[in-house]
């Protein structure tokens, strides 16, 4: 293993037991299958729907993300500049860059473990009837990728002040702009509707969700993220500046 | 580390952050040009199936117009009241289309109608829709319009696309217009002659239609008055327009009688240039009439000209309508309905059981009568608004051309399949005649059966609800059914477990207050069916069926013919034929219990191959008397139809299903049964008994049919995909599944449907808690160990 890899993976190691050594990931978690189960289970009105799917609870679960996963993001880096740590980290040996995938890595184990203890739902609903498979593996690679996404916008405005409040603010604002970018200036500008559509995470999760993997959609997801990522290295590497 | 000025570190994060923006965006467009996509769903709902592949390639020449409206709305409610958002539906029109494209090999030209499209699409014969934009226009509101839908064009023939809004119906819709048009270009070769003799008899028409509209006056006000009357002035003067353009009329209305003459010696040939015969025959009367009138010497005769120029221009419009029936019908197939044996018939009957002129003398006679007639009239009203609704909700909007089908005379060649639906009483021996040639003669026979009357609560005449027995049908159509080796047994199959619930209405009294409640019990004669024969696109992508009152069917093979059993019940199923068996649910629940099971039964199956005759080695069955019409003109001179030629082997297909899905025949011979008009005249008060009865039974039918109206849903699917095999339309079986990938759930009652909601909601949140916290308790352990091994174990 490289210096770099085992500096990211010491660090993603490192958040990932700050979260599972508290119980700051046990509840959350909790809080979030309750969520899931209510929004399910009694909102949805699964047994008079009779249906054994999950895609309602699958399309709905976007928006729970966007107050889930700033409130696991929103200390990844203000908490270290707080109290002052984030100086005891740069003196390790490694780069702002490798702090931040390392971070952004701790994060995605979270939304992980929470995706994984989800299956619940998915186990309780085969239980009952035929699910689709396909659709079930599609909208969980959706979620994954939403999630993900989100965490990168959640670690960037974690880099941005050393407020957690702030930063959890900032992320939900930005995660519900750009989850509904389209709909947003669609109201006010209506001619730009369609253009802003190819920045909607809402649009290119739709396409996932129905079970259809579009390279297109993950290239969208997969440099969301790097260009998230590149501007949190680039807001770390701000605290240099005289 | 060292520090950098805030100009120079701005400028570098700017450059790096707009250098991986810019790159990101690169990416995202090669990316959007260079695509692949997969689709995991398990029937691949969102992908194309060959079905759908093969109707387009099968094109040599195919154009596409797109009519799709630029400037929609965010959202438009469908039909059902659900908003769409009309970005993702106009692109997965879009796309849709495109997929077509590419499977079409270069063949499939897509053009996008611009400028006036709404406009343009509706002369194109598409459906325009409002959202909720209006603007006020001369005091009213006006609603502005959208279109989304496409124009299929092949040779010289059009299909059309109306209205696009379900991105879930898109595949099935384009592909059954694919086959469809491909089917009319093919067979209108073979029916050139009829289709040239329509458009002579339309073309000729339309003349003579358009002398009589230049004929007329332009600025005599008819126009700016909203009924179109004139004053006499005014009449006068048209009628003095007529005269003068007289001669011209004639040039261009002599033309009728001769196309006329060519398209009536092709009468009996097909339907749609009979209606269209008939239609222009009446046009030439009228014309001769309006000849007449013109040239009456007295003015007022003069001036009912005007009214017989007011029919030629109605029954034209008719003409159009029935010339371009015609000008579709190449290839065309409906499925035939026949209506007898008391079997279930969608088609509203408009003929009243009172003829109205009747209802004034028959309360002179008995005071109750009138009352009678008036509520008789409503009962009407409602059968025919039933049977209205079925028609069009079920069948036509889901594109299934049905027609009427009275096995007295010869099945029509346009009817492209025949159903039976669940038949109570007895065919006569001619109309099971009539079915069995038309199977041999290679027709598909769907029969869906109903062997016994079975009704959990009875309606009585005096409004009571009472319990009822089984009581058995008299259908005859299982003896035809034999002869091709699906046999009914007569008896129903019932689930000891795997079961549907029934419906009941109850009352529920609370101190003074009483109340009607609708309350769910398991019923084991409502079998929910898994175990479907995968081989056959029929049942292959429908998880379950739930079957009311369905017959276990007995298969037997023979040379020459395939029977396939499509639908199976459980081993755990048992078979009921004794008329006693309780209807009750906890009753029939206990009841089941104590039977052993006997299952897996049959309770639905094909039949495929060469079949024998029925009536094989014995004399024809006689045809009924022909009703004639006196008052027909031509009804002297009709000369016996041509008999078909008599079958004792052929190849047919029989689709057979135990249970005719609780829709229990519904027309005024079965809800007025026993109706006499000579009863109402004859001033006795039995009358009322008699209409109580009536009232009841069509208050039955609705009991009936709300008892197990929740397992409609799940069947549809099924239904639709038994009409498509009917007319032969098996690719479209499977595309169609697609739209009604229905999983149901397995049937838990209200305690169970608890303990997995509390499960769901709070079982698994504390199962992550506990291994939380069983995961905290273990690291502090492990510390104290470590503590105490650093401490050389002086601690506790």
């Amino acid at each position: 293993m490289t210096d770099a890899l085992r500096n990211v993976s010491a660090i993603a190691k490192r958040e990932l037991a700050f979260y599972f050594g508290s119980p700051i990931a046990y509840v959350a978690i909790t809080v979030f299958l309750a969520i899931c189960g209510v929004y399910l289970f009694v909102v949805y009105d699964f047994f008079n729907a009779n249906q054994a799917t999950i895609r309602p609870l699958i399309e709905q679960i976007p928006l729970f993300f966007i107050l889930y996963i700033p409130a696991i993001t929103m200390r990844l880096l203000s908490e270290e500049k707080r109290a002052g740590t984030i100086e005891l980290l740069v003196t390790w040996p490694v780069t702002d860059t490798q702090i931040i995938v390392g971070k952004y890595l701790g994060a995605l184990g979270i939304l992980a473990v929470t995706l994984l203890m989800s299956l619940v739902f998915p186990l309780i609903v085969g239980s009952l009837g035929e699910l689709d498979t396909g659709l079930v593996i599609g909208g969980y690679l959706g979620l994954f990728l939403v999630g993900a996404a989100y965490a990168a916008m959640g670690l960037l405005t974690s880099t941005w002040t050393q407020n957690q409040i702030i930063a959890f603010i900032l992320a939900v604002l930005l995660c519900t702009f750009f989850y509904a970018i389209d709909t947003m200036i669609g109201s006010v500008w209506e001619s730009a509707r369609d253009a802003f559509a190819a920045l909607s995470m809402k649009a290119h999760f739709a396409n996932i969700a129905r079970g259809v993997i579009d390279t297109r959609d993950l290239v969208f997801y997969a440099t969301f993220i790097v260009v998230s990522l590149v501007c949190a290295v680039q807001s770390l590497q701000a605290r240099n500046w005289k | 580390m060292a520090k950098t000025s805030k100009l120079t570190g701005g400028l570098y994060v700017t450059a790096v952050i707009t250098a991986t923006v810019v790159i990101a965006v690169l990416v995202n467009i090669i990316a959007g040009r260079l695509f692949g996509r997969t689709d995991l769903t398990e029937a691949n709902l969102n992908t194309l199936s060959q079905a759908s592949r093969d109707a387009v390639a099968a094109f040599d020449e195919l154009e596409v117009t797109l009519y799709i409206s630029p400037d929609f709305p965010e959202t438009i409610r469908d039909e059902s009241g659900q908003p769409r958002v009309m970005r993702d539906v106009a692109q997965a029109f879009r796309d849709k289309i495109e997929e077509y494209r590419s499977y079409a090999d270069g063949k499939m030209v897509v053009r996008v109608a611009d400028g006036d499209i709404v406009e343009q699409a509706k002369t194109a014969n598409l459906r325009a829709f409002s959202g909720e934009e209006a603007t006020a226009k001369d005091g009213r509101l006006e609603f502005k319009q959208y279109v989304l839908g496409a124009t299929f064009h092949y040779a010289d023939a059009m299909e059309v696309f109306p209205l696009g809004l379900y991105p879930e119906h898109y595949e099935f819709e384009i592909t059954r217009l694919l086959t469809r048009l491909r089917d009319k270009v093919d067979h209108a070769a073979e029916m050139q002659d009829l289709l040239t003799a329509g458009k002579n008899v339309h073309e000729a028409v339309g003349a003579c239609d358009k002398a009589l509209v230049d004929a007329a006056p332009k600025d005599d006000g008819a126009g700016a008055n909203p009924f179109g009357l004139l004053t006499a002035d005014a009449a006068e003067k048209r009628v003095g327009a007529y005269q003068t353009a007289a001669l011209e009329i004639q040039k261009a209305c002599d033309g009728v009688a001769p196309t006329l003459t060519a398209a009536t010696a092709l009468q009996g040939t097909h339907p749609s240039l009979d209606s269209l015969a008939y239609m222009a025959t009446a046009f030439s009367q009228n014309y001769g009439q309006f000849q007449q009138a013109l040239a009456a010497t007295e003015a007022e005769q003069k001036q009912t000209a005007l009214q017989f120029v007011e029919n030629l221009h109605a029954i034209k419009a008719e003409v159009d309508s029935e010339a371009k029936n015609l000008e579709d019908s190449p290839g065309r197939k409906s499925i035939g309905f026949v209506c007898a044996g008391d079997a279930f018939c969608p088609f509203a009957d408009d003929s009243p059981l009172v003829p109205p002129e009747l209802a004034p003398v028959l309360g002179q006679k008995n005071p109750f009568a009138q009352q009678v007639v008036q509520q008789l009239g409503l009962m009407q009203d409602r059968i025919n608004q039933v049977l209205g609704g079925v028609e069009r909700n079920l069948f036509k909007r889901q594109g299934f051309e049905i027609a009427k089908v009275d096995l007295a005379k010869p099945v029509p060649t346009t009817v492209g399949g025949l159903v039976l639906f669940g038949p109570k009483t007895a065919l006569t021996p001619h109309q099971l005649f009539q079915l069995d040639q038309y199977v041999l003669g290679g027709g598909s026979l769907v029969v869906f059966l109903n062997p016994w009357d079975a009704q959990l609560l009875n309606v009585t005449p005096k409004g009571a609800m009472s319990v009822t027995q089984l009581t058995k049908n008299t259908s005859n159509i299982g003896e035809l059914l034999a002869t091709w080796g699906i046999t009914p047994t007569g008896a129903l199959v019932a689930e000891k477990s795997d079961h549907d619930v029934v419906n009941v209405l109850s009352v529920v009294r609370q101190g003074q207050l009483a109340w009607q409640t609708q309350k769910q019990f398991p019923y084991p004669l409502l079998p929910v069916l898994h175990a479907m024969a995968t081989e056959s696109p029929l049942v292959r992508s429908i998880a379950s069926l739930t079957l009311p009152w369905v017959e276990a069917l007995t298969v037997t093979e023979a040379p020459g013919r395939t029977v396939t059993p499509l639908i199976e019940s459980t081993k755990d199923a048992i078979t009921v034929s004794d008329p006693q068996f309780p209807l009750e649910p906890t009753a029939q629940l206990a009841r089941v219990a104590q039977t052993a099971g006997a299952g897996p039964f049959v309770v639905a199956a094909t039949v495929t191959g060469e079949l024998t005759s029925h009536f094989a080695g014995k004399e024809a069955p006689a045809e009924p008397a022909a009703e004639e019409d006196p008052e027909s003109p031509d009804a002297a001179k009709k000369e016996p139809a041509v008999k078909p030629q008599r079958r004792d082997k052929g190849e047919g297909r029989v689709l057979v299903i135990g249970s005719n899905l609780g829709l229990e025949p519904l027309s005024q011979s079965t809800i007025f049964a026993g109706f006499d008009l000579a009863a109402l005249t004859g001033g006795s008060f039995e009358i009322i008994d008699q209409f109580q009865q009536w009232r009841a039974n069509l208050q039955n039918w609705e009991v009936r049919l709300s008892q197990i109206q929740h397992t409609l849903n799940d069947n549809i699917q099924f239904l639709f995909n038994a009409l498509d095999w009917s007319i032969q339309q098996e690719a479209l079986v499977e595309i169609r599944s697609k739209q009604y990938q229905r999983r149901p759930l397995e049937q838990l009652d209200e305690g169970q449907q608890s303990l997995v909601k509390v499960a769901a909601v709070a079982g698994a949140p504390i199962l992550f808690i506990l291994f939380g916290l069983l995961g905290i308790a273990w690291r502090r352990r492990r510390k104290r160990r470590l503590v105490a091994t650093l401490t050389g174990g002086t601690r506790a």
